[in-house]
């Protein structure tokens, strides 16, 4: 079940599922400084390299609550980019870190780049930093993106947490691993695995039956966010 | 099953236990197969002793 951050209930809007898709947690054109454009550039060019595509934050524009908006971007990505440098507004840091406590929550892993080890926020200290200072920070990034955007990540989340939860029979934390497999890699496999739990989820007895139809729910909007995407 | 033998070690592996590699933190996580549930992460380098690798 997903939960609205904002209203504390269960969300059952559509997500916008964005596989093989990196959240760019970025100032805006405006507020950019020549600096920044540059290693925003490196960046770019490095998720080219593993054929990711990327979405900027400051870019989503959408009708309506625009924080439901960057909600709904950070649950359909399966990795985020932060960037943390001198020279960036205040009010646009409260956001980036705004975006990246929020998709850390869901339990999707962000990477920050901050200039030096001195300026990285102590309740960062066990997530993945990128200093920029360090001559090798470029390198440093693509091995982690390799690491979280690979295959192995995937098959752990798909054939490993998602397969043993479904023998198990806990079909909620089941369906919530094959979305992550899926935005990682776009395998039609896994896809195929959150249609088969859709369709085990109709035989299951009416004793389930509010837990058959929040997970139901969840998935479909999946599902639906998909196919709209596609059309 | 694992068995325990005279001098207290573990014999065999442990079953309806699993575990798997994390890529992103690089440890191994132990899993319940009874429950799905992942019951611990790994602080050091290395497999555990005596669980089945999935």
């Amino acid at each position: 079940m997903r939960i609205c951050p904002l209203t504390s209930d269960e969300c059952t809007k559509l997500i916008t599922p964005l596989p093989k898709t990196i959240l760019l947690m970025t100032p805006s054109k405006e507020k950019t400084t020549p600096e920044l454009k540059e290693l925003v550039d490196n960046i770019k060019k490095i998720i080219e390299k593993h054929s990711f595509k990327y979405i900027e934050g400051a870019e989503i524009i959408k009708y309506g609550d625009f924080v439901c908006s960057i909600c709904s971007h950070i649950l359909g990505c399966c990795l985020g980019i932060a960037i943390s440098k001198a020279g960036i507004p205040p009010s646009t840091l409260c956001n980036i870190f705004w975006e990246k406590g929020l998709m850390e929550g869901f339990g999707k892993p962000v990477i920050l780049f901050v200039d030096d080890d001195k300026y990285l926020p102590s309740d960062f200290k066990r997530t993945f930093a990128v200093f920029t200072e360090k001559k090798d920070y470029v390198k440093r990034f693509d091995a982690l993106v390799k690491d979280l955007t690979g295959i192995e990540r995937r098959h752990y989340y798909s054939n490993v947490l998602g397969d043993i939860a479904f023998e198990a029979g806990d079909y909620e934390k089941a369906g919530v691993y094959y979305q992550e497999a899926y935005l990682i890699q776009e395998k039609q496999e896994d896809l195929k695995k959150i249609k088969n739990l859709i369709n085990l989820l109709k035989e299951l007895p009416e004793e389930y039956e509010g837990f058959k139809d929040r997970l139901q729910r969840n998935l479909l909007s999946f599902i639906k966010g998909l196919q709209k995407k596609k059309f | 099953m694992a068995i325990r033998t005279r001098n207290g070690k573990l014999k065999g592996a442990v079953t309806k236990r699993v575990q798997a590699r994390n890529p992103v933190t690089k440890r191994w996580v132990k899993i319940d197969k009874n429950t799905g549930r992942i019951i611990s992460h790994k602080k050091t380098p290395g497999p555990y002793k005596n669980v089945t690798k999935k």
